[in-house]
């Protein structure tokens, strides 16, 4: 399965864009590499593989808008707190319940270590007709 | 990253900070560029430096094993009345648990809980 340039999706700019190409994608599984690879604190690792799992979640069929948003991380791991080298970002679909999908994101070293996982839920962003 | 946090008022149980908007800015480059946004991920980061101030944390030399969960009210925008609270729940037992929140003016817009072993 073929999967587009990430910069060409990804409403992100530099340097907020975290992924550079897509390593892997069979259509509920995403793995991307990182934009870089200097120094990844735990909470870039997070909002890396929160990226990975925004490409993975507009991928689907009926799926998101690429300006969805973060409803909430959960059970966010932190198994180091700074990592310096290149990343590879997975992203799993988990669940979709309505219009907001859950993945399970995860971040490993170059050496194939873990250095975070977590739960994310991604949301389409409200529009003003959908207002109350 | 270290935050610059203004004016930290830190008690036994409890800490308040407010970030100033010149770093918040700093946070949202390229996310996006026509509506500036912190990203969720760094508003969780945050939390956790806050509440590495508590005594309980700082003291203990515990590190932050995990956030059990950070939920988003609202976005995050930069601004000069953003301010992180962050409290220890009475009875949390193992390791310590930190419960955190993020004003913008009154509205609460973050939410979250932090794991610290």
């Amino acid at each position: 399965m073929t999967f587009p340039d990430p910069a060409t999706v990804l409403r992100h700019r530099p340097p907020a864009v975290l992924v550079r190409s897509v390593l892997d994608f069979s259509g509920e599984r995403l793995a991307c590499s990182s934009s870089d690879d200097g120094v990844w604190p735990w909470p870039r690792l997070l909002e890396g593989g929160a990226q990975t799992a925004g490409l993975l979640a507009g991928a689907q069929a009926d799926g998101l808008a690429h300006d969805a948003v973060i409803a909430d991380y959960r059970d966010v791991r932190v198994l180091a707190a700074a990592y310096t080298g290149g990343v590879t970002f997975r992203a799993v679909l988990e669940r979709r319940v309505m219009r907001f999908w859950r993945c399970r994101i995860e971040a490993h070293g170059a050496d194939g270590r873990p250095l975070l996982t977590a739960l994310v839920t991604l949301a389409p962003v409200p529009r003003p007709a959908e207002s109350p | 990253m270290t935050a610059p946090f203004v004016g930290a008022v830190v008690e036994p149980h409890r800490a308040r900070a407010r970030l100033p908007r010149a770093h918040l800015a700093t946070l949202c480059e390229g996310h996006f560029p026509h509506d500036p946004i912190v990203p969720g991920a760094y508003v969780a980061g945050l939390m956790a430096e806050l509440a590495a101030m508590l005594p309980a944390v700082r003291d203990s030399q515990r590190a932050l094993a995990a956030v059990e969960r950070c939920t988003f009210l609202a976005p995050l925008r930069p601004a000069d009345d953003v301010f992180f609270t962050v409290a220890t729940p009475a009875g949390s037992t193992e390791g310590v648990t930190i419960d955190a929140q993020v004003h913008a003016g009154a509205v609460c817009v973050a939410r979250g809980r932090l794991r610290f072993a």
